[in-house]
């Protein structure tokens, strides 16, 4: 409400109300004029249930083998739950052939059509976190062993990492998504494993297209331990670099350099107040 | 659900998905060999063969009082 009392609409909203008004009106206005005949055809003629029941059975098919695959009962990957899904809809699409009417459902799978091809990308079960997930630490025992991600980013960040002796693997899987992997540039490194479409840059060598197969060894120095990262990629991307503390956060004069700035700042601070002091004592001279 | 003439429309769909949904469901395809060895013919396969029935039939009805 207004200071004035009077109840203020932001126009906004005002013309959004009625964009709806006269889209309303105009569908009104697309309305054919039917007789008494005419409406008593359609009231008689009912609405198909085709649809709605093809996709309660889709529903019902993809719950049903998610559940499967979760109780162990069988494997069911991303793609097969897409699949699974779209051949139900097809199955209803061609009953709507003699029977019924299934119009929505050709939307409904045109929908689904990119979704089942990229699934075709991805031999994984259902499981696994979705988003960011951060790993780093100084000691090699900090990080787990085996990695799931759904969807989602994981940056791995051992440059910190120190007192690491011997061998130690890390087991990555991914269905979709991008992997970041700085290592310490003194331990020695290798990468195996498989991407069904996407890219790998590892130390100097890249790779792109579909069916990756990864197997790489950078060597160490002596003494320094070895790390193997063995990683399964659906539609990913992978980085991996071994890289020094101080390239990878610059040198440290420069991380100090902001307590310097602030130090500077305050110096300033002092000196203009010392002037503007100066100049007031000057003033009531 | 009364019975009806044959619609073209859902035929024509119901196969595409169902081929799909099948292929896809065992597992055991690549999705960039499938495209371009199965789809891409199929489906100009099946665009010749849609118009060349349109075409006969609009022919015989158009000849037909």
């Amino acid at each position: 409400m207004s200071p004035g009392g009077y109840v203020s609409i932001d126009p906004a909203v005002m013309f959004a109300v009625g964009l709806v008004a006269a889209g309303i009106l105009l569908l009104r206005g697309q309305e054919p004029a039917v007789d008494d005949a005419g409406r008593a055809a359609s009231a008689e003629r009912e609405r198909s249930p085709l649809g709605v029941l093809t996709l309660s059975a889709a529903f019902l098919t993809v719950g049903v083998l998610i559940l499967l695959g979760n109780l162990g009962v069988a494997d069911i990957t991303i793609g097969q739950l897409a699949a699974a899904c779209l051949t139900v809809v097809g199955l209803g699409a061609l009953v709507g052939t003699w029977w019924g009417s299934s119009r929505f459902l050709m939307v409904v799978g045109v929908v689904l059509v990119p979704f089942v091809i990229a699934g075709g990308f991805m031999h994984f079960p259902l499981r696994g976190s979705v988003g960011d997930r951060w790993l780093g630490g100084r000691s090699i025992e900090a990080v787990d062993g085996s990695h799931e991600i759904l969807i989602g980013a994981m940056h791995v960040n051992l440059a910190d990492m120190r007192n690491f002796e011997g061998e130690r693997e890390i087991d990555i899987s991914m269905a979709a998504g991008n992997a970041t992997i700085f290592v310490p540039e003194r331990i020695g490194l290798t990468i195996a494993g498989h991407i069904e479409w996407g890219n790998a840059n590892i130390g100097r060598g890249r790779q792109t297209g579909d069916d990756l197969e990864l197997n790489e060894t950078l060597a160490g120095t002596p003494g320094a331990g070895h790390l193997t990262i063995n990683f399964t990629g659906g539609i990913a991307s992978l980085y991996v670099e071994r890289i020094s503390h101080e390239e990878l956060y610059g040198p440290r004069e420069k991380r100090e350099e902001p307590e310097r700035a602030r130090k500077r700042n305050r110096d300033q601070t002092d000196d203009s107040r010392k002037a503007r002091q100066r100049r007031r004592d000057r003033a009531e001279a | 659900m009364q019975r009806h003439d044959t619609d073209a429309v859902s035929l024509t769909f119901g196969v595409i998905f169902l081929v799909l949904g099948i292929v896809f469901l065992t597992g055991s395809v690549n999705p960039f060999d499938f495209v371009s060895v199965w789809a891409l013919p199929a489906g100009l396969l099946a665009t010749g063969l849609v118009l060349a029935a349109a075409a006969l039939t609009r022919y015989r009805n158009h000849r037909e009082p």
